[in-house]
C-alpha cells in the first residue's frame, strides 16, 4: 500500500478491475463455501447431486401424476412437467443464489472489520457456489430432454443465457448484501418478495396460460425474459427472439454495474456499521 | 524515511438510537441528522520513521484500535489524512476465517488467501509456517483438536509469512500462553532489527517498554504523549496507579462488604498509608504499606485482638495476620484511636486485593478465633492494588531470597 490509497477511497473503476484480479480468491472461496456447507454431513459434496434429483422427482410426481395440470390442449403430463422444469429450475437457481448471497457480507463480519479484504467477492462467491449446484440440476434436465429427443443445436446458446443470469444475479446480490448490513429486515422480507416474484413470473405456468391483460406484468419483469429464453432454447429448439437477448443483456449489465456502484458507495458505511 | 505520517486524524462514529434513524438519513434528502456522534479519535498527528517500533498505549476505549483500523485501511477517517509507505500487514485478530473442522494445513491455505497471499506463495511458505508454529505432524489434524496456544501460534505464523515492511498489531499478543508471547516478541525484535517498522497496541506498559523505542499514549481519543518508551511508560504507570488508587478509595468508602459483631469496639475506618503517611491504594511491590484501623469504643477494653485478611480479587486468601496469636500487648482501647499494621516491604505480587478487618475480645486460651464473637468484623473494608514494576511475569508472591556464588576455578 503506497501513498494514501486505502481500500476506502478506491474509485469505482479501480474496484471493478480489482474484481478480475481477485479471480483466484473468488474461486477458492466458492469451493471453500461449498465444502463448509457440507462438512460433517454423511454424503458430503454428493448432496449437490442428490438435491436436484430429489427435487426433479418430487415435481415429477406432484405435477405429472397428482395434479394433472396441463398448459395446453392435447398435452401429456410429461410434456407439462418439462415445461414446468424448464422454467422452475432457472428460477430456483436465481432465487437460491439471491437469498444465499444477501447475507454474505453480514455473515463475515471479521473479514470486513479485521482484515483488509475486498468485500465485493463475498456475494460473488456465494452466487457462484449456489449457481454451481443449480447448474447440475439444469444438466439433469438437459439429459431428460435428450431422452425425449428434444435437444438441438440451440443448446449452444444456453451458456450465454446462464452467463447473463449470473451477471444479473451478482448485481442483485451486491445490492442486497450491502443493504442487509444496514437493514437486517431484508432477511425477513426477501423470502416473501421472492415468492411473490415467482408467481409474478411465468414459472409454474406459461405466459399463454394467463389472460392477455396481464401480459404487461411480464413485459416489465426481467425474469420473465430469462425464463422465456430458457423455455425457447430447451423446449422449442429455436433461438430466443432478438428482443429477449436485448432485454436480458441490457438488464444484466445495468443491474451488475448499479449493484456494484451501490456496494462501492456503501463501503465506508458498511465498515463502520456492521 | 517516513513510514507513517498522520495529520490531524479524527474518527467520529455515528451512533443511531434506532435503525430507522439510519434509513431516514440515507433516504431523506434533507440535511437533518438523526445520529449522535461518538468521537473515537480526536485530531491525532504523529510520524513514525522506518525501522521504528512504536507502541500505542491507553486504557480501554482510548482509541487505540480505531487508530490502527484507520491506518490499516479498514475504516475511513472522518477528517485528517495519513500516509503509509511500504507493504502493510495488519494483525487485528488472529486466525480470521479459521474453520474448526479443517486441518491445520487447510486453515493455513484459507487464512493465507484471505490475508492476500496467492496459492503459490502459500505452498512455498508452508514448511516455514509449520515450523514457526511448532506443530509438526499435528498440522494434518482438525483445528478443533488444537489448544488455544497452538491455534494462536498457527495464526501468528501465517501472519509472519506475509513478510510485510510495516506491521500493525492489535493486542493479539494477549492471547496464548507465555511461551507464545515470548516467541512473538522474539520475532518482532528480529523483524525490527531487520529494518521492519511496527506499530503495536497494548495496555501492557511493560511489554511495550521492552519492545518499542517510542510510545504513543492515547486517552479519550486524544494524543496525550508521544515520547521515548521509558518516559511514556513511567508517566502511564503513574497515571494508572492514580486512577486505581482513586477507585479503591471509592470502593472502601462504599463499604459494601458484610459486617457483624457486638459493636462494643467499632471499626470507624480503615485507611492505607504509604511511606509519607498519605492515603494510597495502589502500591508497587516492595513499597511500605500501613493499614490504619481507626476505632471507637463504648468502654475500656484490654488488649483486644486485631484480625486482618488479604484476599485476592479472584478469590484466594493471600495472607492474614492475627495479633491474638502473637506475643504482643496492644494495651488499653478507650474512646477513639488507631492501630497500625505495617507491611514493609510489601511482598505480594501483581493484582487487586480486598482487605477484611476484625476486632475480637482478648484471646485467653488456645481456642480458634472462630469460636469468639467479634466486637466488629468488616468484610472487604477496603481494596488496593499491587503492581510489580519492571518485570515481565506476574507473580503471586515474591519470595525473599539470598544469593551466593562460588567460582570453582
Amino acid at each position: 500500500m503506497i501513498g494514501t490509497g486505502t481500500r476506502m477511497n478506491r474509485s469505482f473503476s479501480e474496484s471493478l478491475s480489482g474484481l478480475l484480479r481477485n479471480f483466484e480468491l473468488i474461486r477458492i472461496l466458492t469451493v471453500d463455501d461449498l465444502r463448509r456447507a457440507y462438512t460433517g454431513s454423511l454424503m458430503g459434496l454428493s448432496w449437490i447431486l442428490i438435491k436436484p434429483v430429489l427435487l426433479i422427482s418430487l415435481y415429477g410426481v406432484l405435477f405429472g401424476i397428482v395434479f394433472q395440470v396441463r398448459s395446453g390442449p392435447r398435452q401429456t403430463g410429461t410434456e407439462y412437467l418439462l415445461v414446468l422444469l424448464a422454467g422452475l429450475l432457472p428460477w430456483l437457481i436465481f432465487s437460491e443464489a439471491v437469498s444465499a448471497a444477501a447475507g454474505s457480507i453480514t455473515a463475515n463480519t471479521s473479514l470486513v472489520t479485521k482484515i483488509v479484504f475486498p468485500i465485493e467477492v463475498l456475494p460473488v462467491s456465494k452466487v457462484l457456489g449456489t449457481m454451481l449446484s443449480g447448474l447440475i440440476s439444469l444438466t439433469l434436465l438437459v439429459v431428460v430432454l435428450a431422452y425425449f429427443n428434444q435437444i438441438g443445436w440451440t443448446l449452444m446458446l444456453l451458456p450465454l443465457l446462464i452467463m447473463a443470469q449470473l451477471v444479473f444475479t451478482i448485481g442483485l446480490a451486491w445490492f442486497l448484501s450491502a443493504v442487509h448490513v444496514t437493514v437486517r429486515d431484508t432477511s425477513q422480507v426477501l423470502p416473501f418478495v421472492l415468492t411473490v416474484c415467482m408467481f409474478l413470473s411465468p414459472v409454474v405456468y406459461t405466459p399463454e396460460m394467463v389472460p392477455k391483460a396481464l401480459a404487461v406484468i411480464f413485459a416489465c419483469n426481467p425474469m420473465a425474459y430469462f425464463l422465456e429464453g430458457y423455455r425457447t432454447i430447451l423446449l422449442t429448439n429455436q433461438p430466443p427472439s432478438f428482443l429477449i437477448w436485448v432485454v436480458v443483456t441490457v438488464t444484466a449489465a445495468m443491474i451488475f454495474l448499479s449493484g456494484f456502484w451501490v456496494l462501492c458507495r456503501m463501503r465506508a458505511l458498511i465498515a463502520d456499521f456492521i | 524515511m517516513v513510514a507513517i505520517q498522520a495529520k490531524h486524524l479524527s474518527k467520529v462514529y455515528r451512533w443511531y438510537a434506532r435503525r430507522t434513524d439510519l434509513i431516514k438519513e440515507l433516504l431523506v434528502l434533507s440535511r437533518k441528522q438523526y445520529h449522535a456522534k461518538r468521537v473515537a479519535l480526536d485530531d491525532v498527528s504523529f510520524e513514525v520513521r522506518m525501522g521504528e517500533c512504536v507502541g500505542i498505549i491507553g486504557r480501554n476505549g482510548a482509541g487505540k484500535s480505531t487508530l490502527l483500523k484507520l491506518l490499516a485501511g479498514l475504516s475511513a477517517p472522518s477528517s485528517g489524512s495519513f500516509e503509509v509507505n511500504g507493504k502493510v500487514a495488519s494483525l487485528l485478530e488472529l486466525g480470521t476465517g479459521f474453520h474448526p473442522d479443517y486441518s491445520g494445513v487447510e486453515n493455513i491455505r484459507i487464512n493465507g488467501i484471505l490475508l492476500g497471499l496467492s496459492l503459490g506463495e502459500i505452498e512455498q511458505k508452508l514448511p516455514a509456517i509449520v515450523e514457526f508454529a511448532e506443530l509438526g505432524e499435528v498440522i494434518q489434524q482438525p483445528l478443533r483438536t488444537y489448544s488455544t496456544g497452538m491455534q494462536a501460534r498457527l495464526a501468528f505464523s501465517i501472519a509472519t509469512a506475509l513478510q510485510p515492511e510495516l506491521l500493525l498489531i492489535d493486542e493479539v499478543l494477549a492471547v496464548g500462553d507465555a511461551y507464545f508471547v515470548n516467541k512473538c516478541i522474539n520475532y518482532l525484535q528480529r523483524f525490527i532489527s531487520d529494518g521492519g517498522t511496527a506499530l503495536v497496541v497494548s495496555h501492557n506498559s511493560f511489554l511495550l517498554g521492552r519492545l518499542c523505542q517510542k510510545i504513543l499514549w492515547l486517552e479519550n481519543g486524544k494524543l496525550l504523549q508521544f515520547d521515548s518508551a521509558q518516559a511514556v511508560c513511567r508517566a502511564y504507570d503513574q497515571y494508572v496507579r492514580r486512577l486505581e488508587s482513586a477507585r479503591c478509595e471509592q470502593a472502601g468508602r462504599r463499604g459494601d462488604g458484610e459486617r457483624w459483631g457486638s459493636g462494643e469496639i467499632r471499626i470507624q475506618s480503615v485507611l492505607l498509608l504509604d511511606r509519607d503517611e498519605h492515603t494510597e491504594y495502589a502500591y508497587f511491590r516492595g513499597d511500605r504499606m500501613v493499614v490504619r484501623i481507626n476505632y471507637k469504643t463504648a468502654g475500656l477494653y484490654r488488649n483486644p485482638s486485631i484480625y486482618l485478611l488479604v484476599f485476592s480479587h479472584d478469590g484466594p486468601l493471600v495472607t492474614s495476620c492475627f495479633s491474638g496469636e502473637e506475643p504482643i500487648d496492644l494495651g488499653v482501647f478507650q474512646g477513639t484511636g488507631y492501630v497500625d499494621v505495617v507491611f514493609d516491604p510489601l511482598l505480594i505480587g501483581d493484582g487487586s486485593y480486598w482487605l477484611t478487618a476484625g476486632i475480637f475480645p482478648h484471646k485467653e486460651g488456645p481456642e480458634s478465633i472462630y469460636r469468639l464473637d467479634p466486637y466488629d468484623y468488616h468484610e472487604r473494608v477496603c481494596e488496593f492494588t499491587v503492581k510489580r514494576p519492571n518485570r515481565p511475569l506476574q507473580t503471586v508472591f515474591d519470595h525473599p531470597v539470598t544469593w551466593s556464588h562460588q567460582c570453582a576455578s
